[in-house]
């Protein structure tokens, strides 16, 4: 899977490269305009994240230049500039998603995996991971052919850790994929703790029960 | 308080009239004087008259005859007493007024055949007290002229000479820092009027330029922040990956992970209330408000029921309003996080939609919040660490670009309501 990160901040894209990598990504930077033009010119991605605020140019126009060479990358916008008008811009031009930054490098993971997810699966819907089967359509679990019922926040909680399969995910990182502006006002970590306990004994009866690993003081993993 | 034309008037009267009762004695002794002086002229003149034309011919016979019928010129026997050739002023009793008044006397010897005599000239002077009235009565009517004389050059004096400044002052009351228009002030060829628009101009354009820096200001350090905060953040999750931390370590990077989460969170409040104050959210629609409550709802009733608080709905009654959708979105999202994070254990909120306003109530403290400061920016009502401190403000926000009333109410114990009134 052929990522192309365009983003001016070093920094920031080499993190992002970094934390894609290890769930088998591989992931190509464009710092500015040009070079980010060249490289869609010439190679072919599976997703692209662009930046908008970039030196030499609006990455809008950028989008623009993807959609008009009919490029079949999904398109995810991470800007800074924050504005709604720029989402609804972004999207009506032909992003996929759009995220604002700043955000969790999970919740970046979880938008891409989503977004292949729809680009590749687009006719089976149905999603493995170990013996767990999610009808992405039906919004059901079943687990070596035994039906899960997980609530709403239980499903989202489930989808969260296995698109950051591999990777430890922070609680923070999951309260606010749950919550989104509640995050701060609750005590989140109760929260999650409540959700994962659940979740964790739902799939563990059915027969999935190591696939949710507690690291200590920080998080959890979804180990594949 | 009254207005500067009344202030004006009713000052000017004051001090006339002072000035008026000032100068009543003085304008009351130089009558009398005058008056005194044309009454000696006269009888001086009336004696001379006689001395020249009948004394010659007057006999002694004559003399009762003549004081008979001339009762204010007498010829007397010879007194030492009186004071001569000169006029002064004595009591006489007087037939026709009954009692004695003042009048001016005029003594001069006189012979009549050969025996001395003396002639007195006599004219009753005007009372003081007529006299008084007289000044009194010639005064009032001065005095009505003159006010209605003011109040009338008053009105052309308003209409003219103070029109530029009451322009300048309507402007400037309806002057709106937020709107950001400078208002013009008209053109006057009065020196002081000329100034005071110049620098009221000045002192409002750079009140102007302050507050759009200011409004820029929080802006873009909101913006500049997003970065560095994107950067923190990834390298946390980064760390996170790291299986070799300590223990201590761990708790380093935890609590690092939820200030920059709350960091973040305080960013985008903040741009967004830039946003609000900057209107960047101009697009409106009508839209159905039940239906866009429903939607915030579906996923916030579900995390409020996930802390036991029980949310009753009453929406039944439609309500369109014109709005920006994702102002409104976030008006009631705000207002439904506040309800659940301000809430007790086992609580509940109470939702209704009527008559053009929508009512959120919440169980919590058993003290009512402070009025004045729930909107306000970063006040704190309660000690409890909950949010940002930018939520309601937010939501303040949201209405006051809309034109719609918010209100907080705490109508029982331990009850508090927020009102959105859209009209």
């Amino acid at each position: 899977m052929k990522i192309l990160i365009v983003e001016d901040e070093r920094e920031l894209s080499d993190n992002m490269v970094t934390y894609l990598s290890s769930d088998n990504y591989s992931c190509e930077q464009a710092f500015n305009f040009q070079g980010a033009i060249e490289k869609i010119a010439l190679y072919q991605y599976d997703c692209i994240l662009l930046d908008l605020n970039l030196p030499g140019g609006d990455g809008l126009k950028i989008l623009e230049e993807i959609r008009k060479q009919d490029i079949e990358s999904g398109i995810i916008i991470i800007s800074a500039r924050g504005s709604l008008d720029d989402k609804i811009t972004g999207l009506k031009i032909g992003a996929d998603d759009y995220l604002a930054k700043p955000f969790p490098l999970p919740e970046l993971s979880v938008r891409i995996y989503a977004l292949m997810r729809r680009q590749q699966f687009s006719h089976t819907n149905i999603l493995k991971s170990n013996n767990v089967e999610i009808d992405l359509l039906a919004k059901t679990i079943t687990v070596e052919n035994k039906s899960v019922i997980l609530t709403k926040t239980e499903y989202e909680l489930l989808l969260f850790l296995i698109g950051n399969k591999n990777r430890v995910v922070s609680k923070n990182a999951i309260a606010e994929h749950l919550s989104g502006d509640m995050a701060d006002m609750l005590d989140s970590h109760n929260f999650v703790y409540a959700h994962i306990k659940n979740l964790k004994s739902k799939l563990g009866e059915a027969g999935c029960a190591n696939s949710i690993k507690t690291i200590y003081g920080t998080g959890y993993k979804w180990i594949e | 308080m009254r207005s500067l034309l009344i202030k004006n008037l009713s000052l000017f009267l004051i001090y006339t009239v002072a000035i008026l009762v000032c100068s009543m004695p003085l304008f009351y002794f130089i009558m009398k004087y005058f008056y005194a002086e044309d009454l000696d002229e006269l009888i001086e003149y009336r004696s001379y008259d006689f001395i020249k034309d009948h004394l010659s011919i007057f006999t002694i016979s004559e003399i009762e005859y003549w004081n008979h019928f001339n009762e204010d010129m007498q010829i007397l026997p010879m007194d030492q007493s009186c004071p001569l050739d000169k006029v002064v002023q004595r009591p006489f009793y007087n037939a026709a007024e009954g009692f004695e008044v003042d009048y001016r006397v005029y003594y001069t010897k006189i012979k009549i055949e050969n025996q001395p005599y003396i002639l007195m000239s006599r004219i009753a002077m005007i009372e003081p007290k007529d006299l008084l009235q007289t000044l009194v009565f010639q005064y009032g009517i001065l005095f009505i002229i003159l006010i209605i004389a003011f109040t009338i050059i008053q009105r052309v004096i308003s209409q003219k000479l103070w029109r530029p400044f009451y322009k300048s002052l309507g402007k400037i009351e309806n002057f709106n820092l937020e709107q950001g228009i400078v208002p013009e002030f008209e053109k006057t060829d009065t020196i002081e009027f000329a100034r005071l628009n110049e620098n009221l101009d000045k002192l409002i354009k750079n009140n102007l330029k302050t507050y759009v820096q200011q409004k820029e200001f929080i802006e873009n350090a909101s913006h500049e922040l997003q970065t560095p905060l994107a950067v923190f953040q990834s390298q946390l999750d980064l760390l996170l990956q790291d299986t070799d931390l300590t223990e201590s370590q761990v708790k380093v990077v935890q609590s690092l992970y939820t200030v920059s989460s709350r960091l973040r969170r305080l960013n985008k409040n903040l741009l967004l209330l830039a946003k609000i104050d900057n209107y960047q959210f101009k697009e409106t629609q009508e839209i159905d408000f039940n239906q866009v409550l429903k939607t915030q709802l579906s996923y916030l009733k579900d995390l409020a029921e996930d802390y036991g608080i029980t949310v009753l709905i009453d929406s039944k009654n439609p309500l369109h309003v014109t709005a920006n959708k994702t102002l409104l979105e976030s008006l009631i999202n705000n207002l439904v996080v506040n309800a659940i994070s301000h809430n007790k254990n086992n609580g509940s909120i109470s939702i209704e939609v009527k008559d053009r306003t929508f009512l959120i109530s919440n169980t919590g403290e058993k003290t009512p919040l402070d009025k004045d400061k729930v909107f306000r920016r970063f006040s704190r009502t309660s000690e409890k660490k909950k949010g940002n401190g930018l939520g309601l403000s937010i939501t303040y926000q949201i209405c006051k670009l809309h034109g719609w009333k918010i209100e907080y109410e705490y109508p029982d114990e331990g009850l508090h309501r927020f009102i959105v009134r859209f009209d």
